[in-house]
């Protein structure tokens, strides 16, 4: 009745619930256990060049990362210009459309063998191992929670499922905190952020990046994100969230990258 | 000749008995699993405990969490018993799950699932697929 009365005209904030994950840094170090998980990943022959995506419409949708795989027409970096190397890196991965990526997907969604593609998985694989061997990632870029607010109770539990398959597999699960607050406590950012800590993997704080955005850039239904164009010398880009998702991701990757060099150059050393 | 008539009459009436009662028990196999179905499309996870197997509940759970972010509807929707045991069933069903986020609809077809049911408790509960 309170959310009703005050609706997203409040101004409320992670702390007015207690919340301790809004001082997290947009953009995590990785710790000696991250780039444990990253060596096991190359010794067992994962590919070094390959990251894989998981999560909702704001990840499967042509606005996330596509236009970096496509021609230099459709983007620029403006002063980034020193990420084309993580572009150059990672080529590939920024268009492909991960099976474990879909519009509604919740984290149950990813586990879930009604939303397989069986067209190109087989029957006993879910949607996330189904993306893991087709695509053979190091490391997998993990944005989920948006669809879980009307169910947050059950969204850590299936978050960790998917955290624990992916590490089982040798695999560097990198979480996002997310821009909305549809659950209207910010508990679901509370649970990546807890989940994150517990596993010693990184989070990146996305949601930080974007507050000072008009609506937090969040459009008027308070779930998707805004968009102009992926053109970083643009002014009216840097209005918009998507210009801070696919920036804040392309800098993830890149410590991913540098990170990964490392172990191919201390491999080659021994 | 009437002694006969009575007999075949007699008959007559042991099959459709027999027929009557295996109709009903291939029902009650199929309740469980079109009330899973149901459970997703309504969004009822309450329901769930009271129609699967034990060890089951728990995956039919996540299915029902699976299109939480999704509007669904049952589309052509039915189910059959295929076989039948004293305390196990297969149920097959035909049609989909027609799942619409915004404009996009996407249907899941449920014709490739063979569902197992088991009697626990004395009722049959859906118990994976």
């Amino acid at each position: 009745m309170i959310f009703m009365i005050c609706g997203s005209a409040c101004a409320q904030s992670p702390a007015d619930y207690g919340r301790t994950w809004q001082d997290l840094p947009v953009i995590p170090e990785f710790s000696d256990h991250a780039r444990k998980i990253l060596k096991a990943g190359i010794k067992a022959g994962h590919n070094p060049h390959a990251f894989s995506k998981v999560g909702d419409c704001d990840t499967s949708t042509s606005w996330y990362l596509s236009d970096y795989d496509r021609d230099q027409v459709y983007y620029d970096l403006g002063e980034y210009e020193n990420l084309q190397g993580v572009i150059d890196f990672f080529k590939g991965s920024f268009v492909r459309l991960s099976f474990a990526a879909k519009p509604g997907f919740s984290a149950a969604s990813a586990l879930s063998t009604f939303f397989m593609n069986y067209e190109y998985c087989n029957y006993d694989e879910l949607p996330l191992t189904c993306e893991y061997r087709i695509h053979d990632p190091i490391a997998v870029l993990i944005s989920l929670g948006t669809n879980d607010g009307y169910n947050p109770p059950v969204f850590k539990e299936n978050l960790r499922k998917i955290i624990d398959i992916t590490i089982e597999q040798n695999r560097l699960p990198i979480l996002m905190l997310k821009a909305d607050n549809v659950e209207r406590d910010f508990s679901i950012n509370q649970d990546i952020a807890d989940l994150a800590a517990e596993y010693d993997i990184p989070v990146w704080n996305f949601w930080a990046s974007v507050q000072d955005l008009k609506n937090h850039g969040l459009q008027d239904d308070g779930i998707h994100l805004t968009f102009y164009s992926n053109y970083f010398s643009h002014p009216k880009t840097w209005e918009t969230a998507f210009a801070y998702r696919n920036l804040t991701t392309l800098q993830v990757l890149e410590k991913l990258q540098s990170e990964i060099v490392k172990i191919l150059e201390n491999q080659t050393k021994e | 000749m009437k002694k006969n008539f009575v007999f075949i009459l007699m008959l007559l009436g042991l099959f459709t008995l027999a027929a009557c009662s295996k109709k009903s028990d291939s029902s009650e196999a199929v309740k469980p699993v079109e009330a899973f179905y149901d459970a997703i499309v309504t969004q009822k996870r309450d329901r769930v405990s009271s129609i699967t197997c034990a060890a089951w509940e728990k995956d039919a759970l996540r299915d029902v969490d699976a299109f939480m972010g999704v509007k669904s509807e049952l589309k052509d929707f039915s189910c059959s018993v295929t076989a039948e045991g004293k305390d196990e069933a297969t149920v097959t069903c035909k049609g989909a799950i027609a799942a619409s986020y915004g404009t996009e609809v996407t249907d899941f077809p449920l014709d490739q699932r063979s569902h197992k049911v088991i009697k626990e408790q004395g009722e049959w509960r859906i118990c994976g697929y």
